[in-house]
């Protein structure tokens, strides 16, 4: 079972197939019900939409809408929900961020959520490399793989 | 779409593997008629049973790939039965449904679900999430 992280859907909502997530899909041949996405990287597509420019914006609330709406008919966004908030509140939260010295400032709560989601279904997280993430690899349960 | 539509020419005539596809997918339409009880099926057609003939076959149906479609109302001698295919149920073992299922699971491609089609194109410029340090406060006590 895999977690894409936001980045990796929202290249999978630009429906662009040259991107990576694309090619990692092609290699992976994950299953319906093997691929998961949070709701809260539904919500960071959607502030980032809200700061591109007119056109670009009207397009990508399109590709949003349609995604969102493949997303529900396969089952699988995921809610924030009471195992996941113990993932993120042990290890994860604020200065917390699995003792990693000075990394309060590396990884907004937000994207913190969605790593305490991996955790917490015991998924692979899907990201881009990170050193941060790397680092949570190295000191929790967490399992990453790079498109 | 075919999907929900009725399904009077097939009550017919038999349900097709078409209309099958239009409602299961087809990888898994194509596993459950091959599952079908053969003396139940004629070229790309199913020949659905009534609840009588069904109860007579209950045994067959036992055995692998002899699975049935009960079309509730039907007469015996073929007349037209419940308008839709959804009022229909079906009489198969538990191994044939797994196949089912499995060959339904198989067929999803994430690749094709999210490419780009007619009146939704691609984006073309890269896009990167907006990221902040975001919900870093402390609540007061």
């Amino acid at each position: 079972m895999y977690l894409l992280d936001s980045q990796q859907v929202m290249d999978l909502l630009s429906r662009d197939t040259g991107r990576p997530v694309f090619r990692w899909i092609d290699a992976t041949k994950p299953g319906r019900n093997d691929l998961f996405i949070s709701v809260l990287s539904l919500g960071q597509i959607a502030d980032t939409i809200e700061h591109m420019a007119p056109g670009q914006r009207n397009h990508w609330r399109r590709l949003l809408q349609e995604g969102r709406r493949e997303l529900e008919e396969a089952g699988s966004l995921i809610d924030i929900d009471m195992p996941i908030v113990d993932a993120w509140q042990t290890n994860l939260r604020g200065d917390l961020l699995a003792d990693i010295d000075g990394a309060q400032e590396n990884l907004p709560e937000d994207d913190r959520l969605i790593v305490a989601t991996a955790i917490a279904r015991n998924y692979t997280l899907v990201t881009a490399s990170a050193e941060v993430i790397d680092k949570i690899a190295e000191r929790t349960s967490l399992t990453i793989m790079e498109p | 779409m075919a999907t929900n539509r009725k399904i009077a020419d097939d009550t017919d005539h038999g349900v097709t593997l078409g209309t099958l596809i239009d409602r299961l997918g087809k990888g898994a339409a194509e596993e459950f008629f091959g599952r079908i009880d053969g003396s139940l099926r004629t070229g790309e057609v199913i020949h659905g049973t009534n609840v009588r003939e069904s109860r007579v076959a209950f045994s067959k149906a036992r055995l692998d790939g002899h699975a049935q479609l009960v079309i509730p109302g039907r007469a015996s001698d073929g007349r037209r039965g419940a308008a839709d295919i959804g009022d229909s149920v079906v009489v198969i073992k538990m191994d044939d449904l797994q196949a089912v299922v499995r060959a339904g699971r198989d067929e999803f491609d994430w690749g094709r679900a999210f490419a780009p089609h007619s009146g939704l194109e691609a984006a073309t410029s890269g896009a990167s999430i907006v990221r902040g340090a975001r919900g870093a406060r402390l609540l007061r006590a």
